[in-house]
């Protein structure tokens, strides 16, 4: 099928920033949901909208295999086990927030923030950019699979050792009354 | 260059650590059963085994592997050396604290046997990609056990440092992306070679941008003012021995990765961050000191005197030498001497249920507890740095190198918060020998042959280092030569 462009490119550079922009939304309105939701939930759905919208950071940098991986794994797998555990367990009591210093803490926090983001960007926005050379491989599982076991196989084989402790690390802090043979808040465990 | 089967043997000792802790998770499932120390042995032996292997890299000419992404140094096998080091004390620390306390532990060992694997891979790490998943294992094992006796304030510690370390972890990924931006390449010498290009670091402020935020990522982990302000809460509301792990562990091993990465990959930006650690090692060491003064709790002293001797190494971040590189690496060997070894005399003063650690705690026990009262006035003089002890020593050789590169005033700032932090360590020792006990709980102390073994090897060590450091000195110049 051919595809023919109009000599201005203006219209689809357009339609790339949108779409960029609506991505960027998507994740920062995404992660804020996850903050702020006073529902578990709530939060949860958020953090897949968030995850959605990097998704499609990854499928506009061109990286499909990697975008439709983070839908599968992330959306699809992780958050759909968060679910689970938050409909499996006891909605936590209301917690009463102490909102004495609270309107103190957000103005540090946006202080910093901004700070921050003033500093990073404006080092970004010194930059003097060049254009990067073309990729012309790593988005095919092929080649992600062939850099994993050759260059990368040091980290790689190092993240399977995060994840071993990551889950000897939950075990540990989630059976309560290990070794004591106590229960803790009236059942049984 | 890819990945050869001859690269396994750079992994060697970490291969041994790994299946050290993996042998143990299988032994404590299939023998269960509290108050054995089955696991202790075997996780020594492990690292004892370990050490063996890496006693083979001194000396050897520095291999690189794994597409040059984990090099095998001096100054990696003589961290590796540290990390074995705190493990073993920490395993016999932690003993009498286990006993007592009727905890099973074989989870407890292998997550921290996983934990210097992760710390072992900082110091080796010649890429920035490992060296934040090295930081990571290390981490997450900690942020696990911190929270392991499930103790409100244990698990209170365990969230903070978590919540805190994640941020801090994304500070300095992010730091790394705009590193990766501007580079094009995450690996030391791939940096090395991209700034050689440039003629100066104002045509890449975002590099200078991401260098600032991997400064930050590590001025978390060393707890380095302004980012300190987690640990004291962390570091008494943990377990007692995974404060001991985690004050001198973690520190040692951010630094190794701290120093390795700003002296090879950032040479070009030393005018910036030089000034900028000057700041911070002097707020550092001030902050930690007069924080520290204010304590009646010993292991809250202990948690701010850590930040103090944060800023003591800061002082040779500053100086960036491979004098001041030996420096450090003398420093932080005696630190791992002197402060798990206070640590452990913390825990052996308390008794099952209840660490009794307030200054009122100690009065009398230099008479009731004549042993563990001169052990622990040891290793305060050598916090304090006062002669002749290892602490004296490591502090003479940083502001030795400092002097040499015309850095006086930080020297003397450094010798002035020495001396004011005489104050607070020796005040324990005017609790232990002149005030009079006034509760007779003192005389029920938890102590176990393991941990009295802890505690005599630490003595051992700063005293030998003290008055006789020439040879450490001699293997840690070896290991900072190329820097």
């Amino acid at each position: 099928m051919d595809i023919t462009f109009s000599s201005d490119f203006s219209a689809y550079v357009a339609i790339a920033d949108v779409t960029f922009i609506a991505f960027i939304a998507m994740t920062l309105a995404g992660g804020l949901v996850a903050i702020l939701a006073k529902q578990l939930i709530h939060a949860v759905l958020g953090l897949i909208l968030c995850l959605i919208g990097v998704a499609g950071l990854y499928a506009f940098l061109g990286n499909y295999f990697i975008a439709s991986m983070q839908i599968l794994i992330y959306v699809g797998a992780v958050s759909i086990s968060m679910v689970f555990a938050v409909m499996l367990a006891r909605p936590p009591a209301e917690v009463k927030q102490k909102s004495m210093r609270l309107a103190t803490k957000i103005a540090l926090g946006v202080i910093v923030g901004l700070f921050t983001a003033a500093t990073v960007g404006s080092a970004v926005f010194a930059q003097h950019w060049s254009e990067a050379a073309k990729v012309t491989k790593g988005d095919t599982p092929v080649e992600i699979g062939v850099g994993l076991l050759t260059h990368n196989v040091l980290a790689f084989e190092l993240i399977s050792l995060v994840l071993l402790i990551a889950i000897i690390g939950s075990v540990v802090i989630a059976k309560r009354g290990r070794g004591t043979g106590t229960s803790v808040g009236g059942e049984e465990i | 260059m890819d990945f050869q089967i001859s690269d396994l043997s750079l992994l060697a000792p970490h291969m041994v650590v790994t299946g050290t802790a993996l042998l143990v998770l299988l032994v404590e499932a299939f023998r269960p059963g509290k108050g054995r120390s089955d696991a202790t042995y075997l996780s020594i032996l492990g690292l004892l085994v370990a050490a063996g292997l890496t006693l083979k890299q001194f000396g050897a000419p520095a291999s690189t592997g794994f597409a040059g992404m984990l090099i095998a140094d001096g100054y990696a096998a003589f961290f590796n050396m540290v990390a074995y080091v705190v493990g073993i004390l920490t395993l016999l620390v932690s003993d009498s604290y286990f006993r007592s306390e009727e905890y099973e532990h074989g989870e407890f060992h292998a997550l921290m046997l996983m934990s210097l694997v992760g710390m072992m891979l900082m110091s080796g790490s010649n890429h920035l990609m490992l060296m934040f998943l090295a930081l990571e294992t290390m981490s997450i094992s900690i942020y696990a056990m911190a929270g392991y006796m499930r103790t409100k304030e244990g698990t209170e510690s365990s969230f903070k440092y978590f919540l805190l370390g994640g941020a801090s972890s994304a500070f300095m990924l992010y730091g790394i992306a705009l590193l990766y931006a501007s580079c094009g390449t995450t690996s030391l010498t791939g940096m090395v070679e991209y700034f050689s290009t440039l003629p100066s670091l104002s045509d890449s402020p975002m590099a200078l941008a991401g260098i600032a935020l991997v400064a930050a990522g590590f001025c978390f982990k060393i707890a380095a003012f302004p980012f300190h302000v987690w640990t004291p809460d962390v570091y008494q509301g943990a377990p007692t021995s995974v404060t001991a792990f985690m004050a001198t562990g973690v520190k040692a091993a951010a630094f190794a990765a701290f120093f390795r990465i700003f002296v090879v990959a950032f040479p070009i930006a030393s005018g910036a961050w030089t000034s900028a650690f000057w700041v911070l090692a002097v707020a550092t060491m001030t902050m930690g000191n007069f924080a520290a003064l204010a304590q009646r709790d010993v292991k809250r002293m202990l948690a701010y005197s850590s930040i103090a001797h944060a800023g003591y190494l800061l002082i040779g971040m500053v100086t960036a030498t491979s004098e001041a590189g030996t420096g450090m690496l003398f420093y932080l060997i005696s630190y791992v001497f002197m402060n798990i070894g206070a640590f452990g005399i913390v825990i052996m003063l308390g008794k099952k249920g209840e660490d009794r650690t307030t200054l009122e705690d100690y009065a009398g026990v230099g008479f009731k507890k004549p042993l563990l009262g001169a052990a622990l006035t040891i290793f305060m003089f050598s916090m304090a740095g006062i002669p002749p002890t290892a602490g004296f020593i490591g502090k003479f050789l940083i502001f030795k190198a400092a002097v040499h590169e015309g850095y006086i005033w930080l020297a003397v700032l450094g010798v002035l918060n020495s001396a004011a932090s005489v104050y607070y360590y020796l005040r324990v020792l005017v609790y232990m020998y002149f005030r009079e006990s006034e509760s007779e709980s003192g005389d029920v102390i938890r102590t176990s042959p393991l941990s009295i073994l802890a505690a005599a090897i630490s003595v051992i060590a700063i005293l030998v280092l003290g008055i006789a450091p020439g040879y450490l000195v001699q293997i840690a110049e070896a290991a900072t030569a190329a820097f």
